[in-house]
Protein backbone atom coordinates (compact mmCIF):
# COMPACT_ATOMS: atom_id res chain seq x y z
CA UNK A 1 0.00 0.00 0.00
CA UNK A 2 1.33 3.52 -0.81
CA UNK A 3 -0.07 6.40 1.42
CA UNK A 4 0.39 10.42 0.42
CA UNK A 5 -1.44 13.49 0.11
CA UNK A 6 -3.58 14.20 -3.05
CA UNK A 7 -5.90 16.89 -4.74
CA UNK A 8 -6.01 20.53 -4.48
CA UNK A 9 -2.86 22.31 -2.69
CA UNK A 10 -5.38 24.54 -0.43
CA UNK A 11 -7.80 21.16 -0.17
CA UNK A 12 -5.35 18.52 0.16
CA UNK A 13 -6.60 15.35 1.04
CA UNK A 14 -4.99 11.80 2.41
CA UNK A 15 -5.34 8.87 0.86
CA UNK A 16 -4.41 5.04 0.52
CA UNK A 17 -3.38 3.29 -2.69
CA UNK A 18 -3.62 -0.65 -2.24
CA UNK A 19 -2.55 -1.89 -5.97
CA UNK A 20 -4.15 -5.22 -7.07
CA UNK A 21 -2.05 -8.78 -5.40
CA UNK A 22 -1.04 -11.62 -6.81
CA UNK A 23 -1.17 -12.09 -10.21
CA UNK A 24 -4.20 -10.95 -10.99
CA UNK A 25 -5.05 -7.72 -12.34
CA UNK A 26 -8.08 -6.80 -13.05
CA UNK A 27 -7.85 -3.36 -14.66
CA UNK A 28 -10.76 -2.00 -12.28
CA UNK A 29 -10.78 -0.03 -9.50
CA UNK A 30 -12.44 0.96 -6.37
CA UNK A 31 -12.79 3.96 -4.27
CA UNK A 32 -13.84 3.55 -0.61
CA UNK A 33 -15.70 6.28 0.89
CA UNK A 34 -15.59 6.98 4.79
CA UNK A 35 -18.23 7.81 6.91
CA UNK A 36 -17.66 10.60 9.38
CA UNK A 37 -17.54 12.21 12.91
CA UNK A 38 -16.98 8.48 15.63
CA UNK A 39 -18.24 6.66 12.25
CA UNK A 40 -15.16 7.07 10.50
CA UNK A 41 -12.90 6.63 13.78
CA UNK A 42 -15.06 2.91 14.51
CA UNK A 43 -14.87 1.81 10.69
CA UNK A 44 -11.32 2.68 9.76
CA UNK A 45 -10.18 -1.14 10.84
CA UNK A 46 -12.87 -2.70 8.71
CA UNK A 47 -12.25 -0.01 5.70
CA UNK A 48 -8.28 -1.47 5.87
CA UNK A 49 -9.43 -5.11 5.50
CA UNK A 50 -11.99 -4.47 3.07
CA UNK A 51 -9.47 -2.55 0.82
CA UNK A 52 -6.83 -5.34 1.83
CA UNK A 53 -9.43 -8.12 0.73
CA UNK A 54 -9.95 -6.06 -2.78
CA UNK A 55 -6.49 -5.77 -3.65
CA UNK A 56 -6.02 -9.06 -3.04
CA UNK A 57 -8.86 -10.16 -5.79
CA UNK A 58 -7.16 -8.15 -8.12
CA UNK A 59 -8.23 -4.54 -7.54
CA UNK A 60 -7.34 -0.73 -7.57
CA UNK A 61 -8.53 0.40 -4.56
CA UNK A 62 -8.33 4.08 -3.00
CA UNK A 63 -9.33 4.67 0.70
CA UNK A 64 -9.10 8.25 1.36
CA UNK A 65 -10.11 11.19 4.24
CA UNK A 66 -12.41 13.69 2.86
CA UNK A 67 -11.77 16.93 3.60
CA UNK A 68 -12.01 17.92 7.64
CA UNK A 69 -11.64 14.13 8.91
CA UNK A 70 -9.32 12.11 9.54
CA UNK A 71 -5.65 12.95 8.25
CA UNK A 72 -6.69 15.23 5.62
CA UNK A 73 -6.63 19.12 5.70
CA UNK A 74 -9.20 20.97 7.54
CA UNK A 75 -10.81 21.58 10.72
CA UNK A 76 -13.67 19.18 11.71
CA UNK A 77 -15.78 22.07 11.21
CA UNK A 78 -15.06 22.17 7.73
CA UNK A 79 -16.48 19.10 6.45
CA UNK A 80 -19.67 19.51 4.05
CA UNK A 81 -21.42 17.52 1.91
CA UNK A 82 -21.48 19.49 -0.80
CA UNK A 83 -18.01 20.26 -0.84
CA UNK A 84 -17.05 16.69 -0.30
CA UNK A 85 -18.66 16.41 -4.09
CA UNK A 86 -15.07 17.79 -5.06
CA UNK A 87 -13.60 15.40 -2.94
CA UNK A 88 -14.94 12.60 -4.33
CA UNK A 89 -14.02 14.02 -7.92
CA UNK A 90 -10.40 14.21 -7.09
CA UNK A 91 -10.33 10.73 -5.26
CA UNK A 92 -11.77 9.09 -8.55
CA UNK A 93 -9.14 10.87 -10.75
CA UNK A 94 -6.50 10.25 -8.69
CA UNK A 95 -7.38 6.29 -8.67
CA UNK A 96 -7.61 6.53 -12.67
CA UNK A 97 -4.82 8.03 -13.47
CA UNK A 98 -2.56 6.10 -10.54
CA UNK A 99 -3.21 3.18 -12.12
CA UNK A 100 -4.84 3.89 -15.35
CA UNK A 101 -8.66 3.32 -15.67
CA UNK A 102 -11.37 4.30 -17.33
CA UNK A 103 -13.74 4.35 -14.91
CA UNK A 104 -14.32 2.87 -11.21
CA UNK A 105 -16.22 1.37 -8.61
CA UNK A 106 -17.24 3.61 -5.20
CA UNK A 107 -18.06 1.57 -1.93
CA UNK A 108 -19.00 3.83 0.85
CA UNK A 109 -20.31 3.01 4.43
CA UNK A 110 -22.99 5.46 6.12
CA UNK A 111 -22.58 8.80 4.80
CA UNK A 112 -19.93 8.07 2.76
CA UNK A 113 -22.24 5.88 0.85
CA UNK A 114 -24.68 8.70 0.59
CA UNK A 115 -22.25 11.56 -0.78
CA UNK A 116 -20.83 8.27 -3.68
CA UNK A 117 -24.64 8.34 -4.53
CA UNK A 118 -25.08 11.26 -4.84
CA UNK A 119 -22.18 12.62 -6.11
CA UNK A 120 -21.35 9.45 -8.55
CA UNK A 121 -24.60 8.28 -9.69
CA UNK A 122 -24.33 9.57 -13.05
CA UNK A 123 -20.73 9.91 -13.87
CA UNK A 124 -19.59 8.18 -16.47
CA UNK A 125 -16.40 7.04 -15.00
CA UNK A 126 -18.19 5.12 -12.32
CA UNK A 127 -19.36 1.91 -12.75
CA UNK A 128 -21.13 0.55 -10.01
CA UNK A 129 -21.73 2.18 -6.55
CA UNK A 130 -22.26 0.02 -3.01
CA UNK A 131 -24.09 1.08 -0.43
CA UNK A 132 -23.24 -0.25 2.64
CA UNK A 133 -25.60 1.35 5.74
CA UNK A 134 -26.36 4.16 4.20
CA UNK A 135 -27.73 7.64 5.56
CA UNK A 136 -31.01 8.14 3.95
CA UNK A 137 -32.88 10.42 5.82
CA UNK A 138 -31.17 13.55 6.86
CA UNK A 139 -33.01 14.43 9.50
CA UNK A 140 -33.20 10.89 11.07
CA UNK A 141 -29.55 10.72 10.81
CA UNK A 142 -29.21 13.94 12.76
CA UNK A 143 -31.01 12.85 15.46
CA UNK A 144 -29.24 10.05 15.67
CA UNK A 145 -25.95 12.24 16.45
CA UNK A 146 -28.10 14.93 19.04
CA UNK A 147 -31.25 13.51 19.98
CA UNK A 148 -33.79 16.20 20.11
CA UNK A 149 -31.40 18.90 20.84
CA UNK A 150 -32.44 21.74 19.01
CA UNK A 151 -29.45 24.72 18.65
CA UNK A 152 -29.44 27.81 17.39
CA UNK A 153 -28.39 27.93 14.12
CA UNK A 154 -25.13 29.17 14.84
CA UNK A 155 -24.45 27.13 17.33
CA UNK A 156 -21.77 24.40 17.29
CA UNK A 157 -22.50 20.94 19.19
CA UNK A 158 -20.92 18.26 19.86
CA UNK A 159 -22.03 14.61 18.41
CA UNK A 160 -19.74 11.48 19.92
CA UNK A 161 -16.91 13.72 20.34
CA UNK A 162 -17.22 15.76 16.73
CA UNK A 163 -18.00 19.33 16.04
CA UNK A 164 -21.48 19.31 14.50
CA UNK A 165 -21.79 23.52 13.19
CA UNK A 166 -25.11 24.56 12.21
CA UNK A 167 -23.97 24.30 8.27
CA UNK A 168 -23.55 21.04 8.94
CA UNK A 169 -27.09 20.50 10.55
CA UNK A 170 -28.50 22.24 7.86
CA UNK A 171 -27.29 20.25 4.80
CA UNK A 172 -28.06 17.22 6.80
CA UNK A 173 -31.19 18.38 6.89
CA UNK A 174 -32.00 18.34 3.49
CA UNK A 175 -30.80 14.35 2.79
CA UNK A 176 -32.72 12.18 1.42
CA UNK A 177 -31.16 9.11 -0.52
CA UNK A 178 -34.66 8.18 -1.72
CA UNK A 179 -34.15 11.38 -4.20
CA UNK A 180 -31.37 10.96 -6.60
CA UNK A 181 -29.82 14.00 -8.45
CA UNK A 182 -30.41 12.37 -11.55
CA UNK A 183 -30.98 8.92 -13.35
CA UNK A 184 -28.62 6.64 -12.21
CA UNK A 185 -25.99 5.08 -15.02
CA UNK A 186 -24.10 3.50 -12.28
CA UNK A 187 -25.39 -0.04 -11.09
CA UNK A 188 -26.53 0.60 -7.15
CA UNK A 189 -25.90 -2.23 -4.60
CA UNK A 190 -27.33 -1.61 -0.86
CA UNK A 191 -25.71 -4.00 1.52
CA UNK A 192 -27.14 -3.41 5.47
CA UNK A 193 -26.63 -4.95 8.35
CA UNK A 194 -29.91 -4.23 9.78
CA UNK A 195 -33.49 -4.13 7.73
CA UNK A 196 -34.54 -1.44 9.51
CA UNK A 197 -37.46 0.87 8.41
CA UNK A 198 -35.50 3.24 6.85
CA UNK A 199 -34.27 0.69 4.40
CA UNK A 200 -37.20 -0.11 3.38
CA UNK A 201 -38.42 3.40 2.65
CA UNK A 202 -35.42 3.63 0.27
CA UNK A 203 -36.54 0.25 -1.13
CA UNK A 204 -39.68 1.35 -1.90
CA UNK A 205 -38.49 4.89 -3.15
CA UNK A 206 -36.56 3.66 -5.38
CA UNK A 207 -38.74 0.91 -6.84
CA UNK A 208 -41.43 3.49 -7.12
CA UNK A 209 -38.96 6.02 -9.40
CA UNK A 210 -38.02 3.18 -11.70
CA UNK A 211 -34.31 2.88 -10.18
CA UNK A 212 -32.67 -0.19 -10.42
CA UNK A 213 -30.27 -1.79 -7.51
CA UNK A 214 -29.46 -4.46 -5.63
CA UNK A 215 -30.57 -5.22 -2.45
CA UNK A 216 -28.73 -7.26 0.82
CA UNK A 217 -29.35 -7.99 3.96
CA UNK A 218 -26.18 -9.64 5.72
CA UNK A 219 -27.30 -9.77 9.44
CA UNK A 220 -24.04 -8.30 11.13
CA UNK A 221 -23.02 -5.40 13.40
CA UNK A 222 -24.25 -1.88 12.19
CA UNK A 223 -23.86 0.20 15.22
CA UNK A 224 -21.23 2.55 13.64
CA UNK A 225 -22.90 5.21 15.69
CA UNK A 226 -21.70 4.29 18.93
CA UNK A 227 -18.59 5.68 21.19
CA UNK A 228 -17.12 3.96 24.09
CA UNK A 229 -14.42 4.60 26.72
CA UNK A 230 -11.70 3.37 24.60
CA UNK A 231 -13.13 3.66 21.26
CA UNK A 232 -13.18 0.16 20.23
CA UNK A 233 -13.79 -0.89 16.27
CA UNK A 234 -15.99 -2.98 14.47
CA UNK A 235 -15.17 -4.89 11.62
CA UNK A 236 -17.84 -7.14 10.43
CA UNK A 237 -16.71 -9.79 8.86
CA UNK A 238 -19.63 -11.61 7.18
CA UNK A 239 -20.84 -8.46 5.22
CA UNK A 240 -17.40 -7.43 4.20
CA UNK A 241 -16.44 -10.58 3.04
CA UNK A 242 -20.28 -10.59 0.98
CA UNK A 243 -19.18 -7.11 -0.58
CA UNK A 244 -15.70 -8.51 -1.63
CA UNK A 245 -18.01 -11.22 -2.94
CA UNK A 246 -19.81 -9.40 -4.93
CA UNK A 247 -17.28 -7.57 -6.49
CA UNK A 248 -15.57 -10.88 -7.56
CA UNK A 249 -18.45 -11.90 -9.43
CA UNK A 250 -18.89 -8.78 -11.25
CA UNK A 251 -18.50 -8.85 -15.14
CA UNK A 252 -16.82 -5.33 -15.39
CA UNK A 253 -13.56 -6.27 -15.44
CA UNK B 1 0.81 23.66 7.07
CA UNK B 2 2.53 21.40 5.71
CA UNK B 3 1.82 17.46 6.18
CA UNK B 4 4.21 14.59 4.93
CA UNK B 5 2.88 10.24 4.75
CA UNK B 6 6.73 8.98 6.26
CA UNK B 7 7.35 5.38 6.11
CA UNK B 8 9.97 4.39 8.83
CA UNK B 9 10.93 1.48 10.66
CA UNK B 10 13.42 -1.73 10.46
CA UNK B 11 10.87 -4.36 11.73
CA UNK B 12 8.04 -3.21 9.44
CA UNK B 13 7.18 -0.16 7.61
CA UNK B 14 5.22 2.18 9.64
CA UNK B 15 2.95 4.93 8.79
CA UNK B 16 3.17 8.44 9.85
CA UNK B 17 2.13 11.82 9.07
CA UNK B 18 5.39 14.54 10.21
CA UNK B 19 4.21 18.03 10.56
CA UNK B 20 6.77 20.27 9.81
CA UNK B 21 6.99 23.38 12.20
CA UNK B 22 5.84 26.45 10.82
CA UNK B 23 8.48 29.12 10.30
CA UNK B 24 11.08 25.88 10.43
CA UNK B 25 10.95 25.49 13.87
CA UNK B 26 13.18 25.99 16.44
CA UNK B 27 16.77 24.23 15.99
CA UNK B 28 17.03 23.79 20.24
CA UNK B 29 13.10 22.66 20.47
CA UNK B 30 12.11 19.56 20.79
CA UNK B 31 10.24 17.28 18.06
CA UNK B 32 6.85 15.82 19.28
CA UNK B 33 5.80 12.14 18.82
CA UNK B 34 2.28 11.52 19.15
CA UNK B 35 1.55 7.91 20.16
CA UNK B 36 -1.41 5.40 19.86
CA UNK B 37 -3.91 4.90 22.19
CA UNK B 38 -5.75 1.32 22.19
CA UNK B 39 -6.86 0.46 18.41
CA UNK B 40 -7.07 3.93 17.43
CA UNK B 41 -5.17 5.16 14.45
CA UNK B 42 -2.64 8.07 14.48
CA UNK B 43 -5.41 10.78 14.51
CA UNK B 44 -6.13 9.91 17.77
CA UNK B 45 -9.42 10.36 19.70
CA UNK B 46 -11.69 12.92 18.56
CA UNK B 47 -8.65 13.42 16.26
CA UNK B 48 -6.97 15.19 19.02
CA UNK B 49 -3.67 14.30 17.75
CA UNK B 50 -4.30 15.95 13.99
CA UNK B 51 -5.29 19.00 15.89
CA UNK B 52 -2.74 19.05 18.52
CA UNK B 53 -0.29 18.79 15.62
CA UNK B 54 -1.17 21.29 13.53
CA UNK B 55 -1.50 23.84 16.94
CA UNK B 56 1.89 22.92 17.93
CA UNK B 57 3.48 23.52 14.08
CA UNK B 58 1.95 27.01 14.35
CA UNK B 59 3.81 27.51 17.57
CA UNK B 60 7.39 25.95 16.49
CA UNK B 61 7.02 22.25 16.72
CA UNK B 62 7.28 19.80 14.93
CA UNK B 63 5.33 16.59 15.22
CA UNK B 64 4.77 12.82 13.92
CA UNK B 65 2.05 11.09 14.43
CA UNK B 66 2.44 7.47 13.89
CA UNK B 67 1.01 3.87 13.81
CA UNK B 68 2.37 0.90 16.27
CA UNK B 69 2.22 -2.29 13.85
CA UNK B 70 -0.77 -3.79 14.02
CA UNK B 71 -2.85 -0.78 14.25
CA UNK B 72 -3.88 2.03 11.61
CA UNK B 73 -2.07 1.87 8.80
CA UNK B 74 0.83 -0.06 9.93
CA UNK B 75 1.36 -3.75 9.00
CA UNK B 76 1.58 -6.51 12.00
CA UNK B 77 5.36 -6.70 12.90
CA UNK B 78 6.37 -10.78 12.13
CA UNK B 79 8.74 -10.82 14.59
CA UNK B 80 7.63 -12.86 18.34
CA UNK B 81 7.89 -8.76 20.17
CA UNK B 82 5.63 -8.44 23.10
CA UNK B 83 3.48 -5.14 22.15
CA UNK B 84 5.24 -3.19 25.28
CA UNK B 85 8.85 -4.34 23.56
CA UNK B 86 7.76 -3.60 20.07
CA UNK B 87 6.28 -0.62 21.00
CA UNK B 88 9.30 1.25 23.08
CA UNK B 89 11.37 0.16 19.63
CA UNK B 90 8.72 2.12 17.57
CA UNK B 91 8.55 4.71 19.67
CA UNK B 92 12.59 5.33 19.52
CA UNK B 93 12.31 4.62 15.67
CA UNK B 94 9.42 7.84 15.53
CA UNK B 95 12.18 9.71 17.22
CA UNK B 96 15.10 8.72 15.17
CA UNK B 97 12.86 9.57 12.10
CA UNK B 98 11.43 12.70 13.52
CA UNK B 99 15.11 13.79 14.44
CA UNK B 100 16.55 12.48 11.03
CA UNK B 101 13.62 14.69 9.12
CA UNK B 102 13.77 17.65 11.36
CA UNK B 103 17.49 17.62 12.62
CA UNK B 104 16.16 17.49 16.01
CA UNK B 105 17.70 15.83 19.24
CA UNK B 106 15.55 16.08 22.32
CA UNK B 107 11.77 14.83 21.73
CA UNK B 108 8.60 15.22 23.65
CA UNK B 109 6.20 12.12 23.65
CA UNK B 110 2.23 12.58 24.08
CA UNK B 111 -0.39 9.82 24.87
CA UNK B 112 -3.35 8.85 25.86
CA UNK B 113 -3.61 5.54 28.45
CA UNK B 114 -1.87 2.97 26.72
CA UNK B 115 -0.18 5.84 24.94
CA UNK B 116 0.95 6.87 28.17
CA UNK B 117 1.72 3.16 29.26
CA UNK B 118 3.97 2.93 26.30
CA UNK B 119 5.56 6.95 26.39
CA UNK B 120 6.69 6.62 30.00
CA UNK B 121 8.34 2.86 29.39
CA UNK B 122 10.18 4.66 26.11
CA UNK B 123 10.89 7.70 28.46
CA UNK B 124 13.23 5.25 30.62
CA UNK B 125 15.46 3.84 27.91
CA UNK B 126 15.82 6.88 25.93
CA UNK B 127 18.02 9.77 27.35
CA UNK B 128 16.26 12.02 24.36
CA UNK B 129 13.07 12.25 25.73
CA UNK B 130 13.41 15.33 27.69
CA UNK B 131 8.80 15.42 28.71
CA UNK B 132 6.19 13.09 28.65
CA UNK B 133 2.41 14.66 28.07
CA UNK B 134 0.28 11.79 29.68
CA UNK B 135 -3.25 11.37 29.05
CA UNK B 136 -4.87 9.30 32.38
CA UNK B 137 -1.55 7.34 33.07
CA UNK B 138 -1.34 4.54 35.61
CA UNK B 139 -2.36 6.61 39.20
CA UNK B 140 -3.10 4.48 42.58
CA UNK B 141 -5.68 5.34 44.84
CA UNK B 142 -4.62 7.50 48.31
CA UNK B 143 -6.64 7.67 51.55
CA UNK B 144 -7.71 11.18 50.63
CA UNK B 145 -8.63 9.16 47.23
CA UNK B 146 -10.94 7.43 49.64
CA UNK B 147 -11.93 10.44 51.71
CA UNK B 148 -13.04 12.29 48.43
CA UNK B 149 -14.70 9.26 47.00
CA UNK B 150 -16.58 7.74 50.38
CA UNK B 151 -16.14 10.61 53.20
CA UNK B 152 -19.82 11.87 52.79
CA UNK B 153 -21.15 8.56 52.91
CA UNK B 154 -19.14 7.38 55.84
CA UNK B 155 -21.32 7.66 58.53
CA UNK B 156 -24.18 5.79 56.91
CA UNK B 157 -24.32 1.81 57.10
CA UNK B 158 -26.65 1.10 54.18
CA UNK B 159 -23.54 2.44 52.37
CA UNK B 160 -21.26 0.48 54.21
CA UNK B 161 -23.37 -2.63 53.31
CA UNK B 162 -23.41 -1.64 49.46
CA UNK B 163 -19.13 -0.64 49.27
CA UNK B 164 -18.76 -4.04 51.04
CA UNK B 165 -20.59 -6.00 48.12
CA UNK B 166 -19.53 -4.06 45.66
CA UNK B 167 -15.81 -4.58 46.25
CA UNK B 168 -16.34 -8.10 46.14
CA UNK B 169 -18.17 -8.04 43.04
CA UNK B 170 -16.02 -5.71 41.15
CA UNK B 171 -13.94 -6.63 38.69
CA UNK B 172 -9.84 -7.12 39.14
CA UNK B 173 -8.29 -3.43 37.97
CA UNK B 174 -7.81 -4.71 34.61
CA UNK B 175 -8.75 -2.42 31.43
CA UNK B 176 -8.97 -4.36 28.18
CA UNK B 177 -6.25 -1.84 26.39
CA UNK B 178 -6.63 -3.22 23.00
CA UNK B 179 -9.97 -5.24 22.24
CA UNK B 180 -11.44 -6.15 18.57
CA UNK B 181 -14.88 -6.96 18.42
CA UNK B 182 -14.40 -9.85 15.35
CA UNK B 183 -11.80 -11.95 14.51
CA UNK B 184 -10.00 -10.53 11.58
CA UNK B 185 -7.65 -13.34 10.26
CA UNK B 186 -3.90 -13.22 10.35
CA UNK B 187 -2.93 -10.40 8.71
CA UNK B 188 -4.82 -7.47 10.60
CA UNK B 189 -4.20 -9.72 13.60
CA UNK B 190 -4.09 -6.40 16.99
CA UNK B 191 -1.55 -6.56 19.16
CA UNK B 192 -2.38 -7.92 22.67
CA UNK B 193 -2.04 -5.30 25.91
CA UNK B 194 -4.15 -5.65 29.05
CA UNK B 195 -3.62 -2.58 30.96
CA UNK B 196 -2.32 -3.22 34.28
CA UNK B 197 -1.01 -0.33 36.38
CA UNK B 198 2.51 -1.68 37.36
CA UNK B 199 3.39 -2.12 41.43
CA UNK B 200 3.14 1.68 43.19
CA UNK B 201 6.87 1.15 44.07
CA UNK B 202 8.16 0.46 40.96
CA UNK B 203 6.23 3.14 39.28
CA UNK B 204 7.72 5.34 41.74
CA UNK B 205 11.26 4.12 41.61
CA UNK B 206 11.13 4.42 37.46
CA UNK B 207 9.71 7.84 37.95
CA UNK B 208 12.50 9.39 40.53
CA UNK B 209 14.96 7.80 37.72
CA UNK B 210 13.01 10.55 35.50
CA UNK B 211 12.63 13.29 37.58
CA UNK B 212 16.70 13.01 37.99
CA UNK B 213 17.23 13.79 34.02
CA UNK B 214 15.40 16.63 35.09
CA UNK B 215 12.33 15.41 32.37
CA UNK B 216 8.80 17.76 32.44
CA UNK B 217 5.92 15.98 32.71
CA UNK B 218 2.52 16.80 32.13
CA UNK B 219 -0.42 14.79 33.25
CA UNK B 220 -3.96 14.95 32.43
CA UNK B 221 -6.35 13.01 34.44
CA UNK B 222 -10.00 13.19 33.09
CA UNK B 223 -13.22 12.11 34.83
CA UNK B 224 -13.26 8.58 33.13
CA UNK B 225 -10.53 7.19 35.54
CA UNK B 226 -12.44 7.85 38.47
CA UNK B 227 -11.48 4.37 39.30
CA UNK B 228 -8.29 5.66 40.12
CA UNK B 229 -8.26 9.68 40.47
CA UNK B 230 -10.45 11.95 42.10
CA UNK B 231 -8.67 15.16 43.06
CA UNK B 232 -6.15 17.28 41.88
CA UNK B 233 -2.95 17.11 43.03
CA UNK B 234 -3.36 13.46 43.34
CA UNK B 235 -0.36 12.41 41.39
CA UNK B 236 1.58 15.36 42.51
CA UNK B 237 1.23 13.92 46.37
CA UNK B 238 1.62 10.38 45.48
CA UNK B 239 4.93 10.71 44.31
CA UNK B 240 6.20 13.57 46.22
CA UNK B 241 9.21 11.56 47.06
CA UNK B 242 10.09 11.02 43.27
CA UNK B 243 10.65 14.61 43.04
CA UNK B 244 8.41 15.75 41.29
CA UNK B 245 8.03 19.06 42.65
CA UNK B 246 8.45 21.96 39.91
CA UNK B 247 8.60 19.10 36.54
CA UNK B 248 4.73 17.97 36.74
CA UNK B 249 2.32 20.11 35.71
CA UNK B 250 -1.03 18.11 36.84
CA UNK B 251 -4.06 18.66 35.19
CA UNK B 252 -7.60 17.40 36.15
CA UNK B 253 -10.28 17.61 34.11
CA UNK B 254 -13.25 16.03 35.55
CA UNK B 255 -16.01 16.56 33.31
CA UNK B 256 -14.05 14.55 30.85
CA UNK B 257 -14.71 11.30 29.50
CA UNK B 258 -11.52 9.07 28.65
CA UNK B 259 -11.60 10.06 25.08
CA UNK B 260 -12.13 13.42 25.41
CA UNK B 261 -15.79 13.53 23.41
CA UNK B 262 -16.56 16.67 25.04
CA UNK B 263 -15.90 19.44 22.88
CA UNK B 264 -15.08 22.11 25.78
CA UNK B 265 -12.79 19.59 27.21
CA UNK B 266 -11.10 18.36 24.22
CA UNK B 267 -10.47 22.70 24.29
CA UNK B 268 -9.50 22.76 27.33
CA UNK B 269 -6.98 19.49 27.26
CA UNK B 270 -5.61 21.26 23.97
CA UNK B 271 -5.15 24.40 25.60
CA UNK B 272 -3.34 22.77 28.62
CA UNK B 273 -0.98 20.88 26.52
CA UNK B 274 0.14 23.70 24.27
CA UNK B 275 0.93 25.64 27.38
CA UNK B 276 2.55 23.40 28.76
CA UNK B 277 5.05 22.34 25.82
CA UNK B 278 5.10 26.33 25.06
CA UNK B 279 6.10 26.89 28.56
CA UNK B 280 8.38 24.65 29.28
CA UNK B 281 10.43 23.84 25.60
CA UNK B 282 9.76 27.28 23.76
CA UNK B 283 13.32 27.24 24.46
CA UNK B 284 16.24 25.98 26.29
CA UNK B 285 14.95 23.80 28.87
CA UNK B 286 15.57 26.32 31.65
CA UNK B 287 16.61 25.23 34.80
CA UNK B 288 14.27 24.76 37.95
CA UNK B 289 14.49 28.11 39.16
CA UNK B 290 11.12 29.17 39.08
CA UNK B 291 9.22 25.55 40.24
CA UNK B 292 6.49 28.04 42.09
CA UNK B 293 5.57 29.04 38.55
CA UNK B 294 4.30 25.62 37.62
CA UNK B 295 1.75 24.06 38.88
CA UNK B 296 2.89 21.18 40.83
CA UNK B 297 1.66 18.44 42.82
Amino acid sequence: MNAFFFGRADRSLFGVYHPPQGRTDRRAGIVLCSPMGQEYMRSHRAFRQLANLLSRKGYHVLRFDWFGTGDSMGSSTDFSIKASSEDLDAAIMELRANADLECVSLIGLRLGASIAAMGGVARPDVHRIVLWDPVVSGPSYLESLIGDLQPEPEETVGALGFPLTGAMRSEFSGLDLCSLPAAPTALLSIFVSEESDEYKILKRGWQGAGIPFEYSWVPAAGNWNEVDNFGSALVPQELIGTIVASFSEDAHE
Amino acid sequence: MRERVIRFGKGVSLVGILTDAELGGRADSPGIVLVNSGILHRVGACRLHVHLARALAERGFSTLRFDFSGIGDSPVRRDDLAFEESAVLEIQEAMNTLGRSTDLKTFVLIGLCSGADMAFKAAQVDARVVGLGLLDPWVYRTPRYYWTRYGARLTSASAWASSFRSRFLANRSREPGLIAEADEGEELDLPTYVREFPPKRQAAAELKCLMERDLRLCCVFSGGQSDYYNHAGQFGALFRGAGVQGRLNEIFQPEADHIFTNLDEQQKLLAALLAWTSSEFDSKMAPLSSPEARQAG
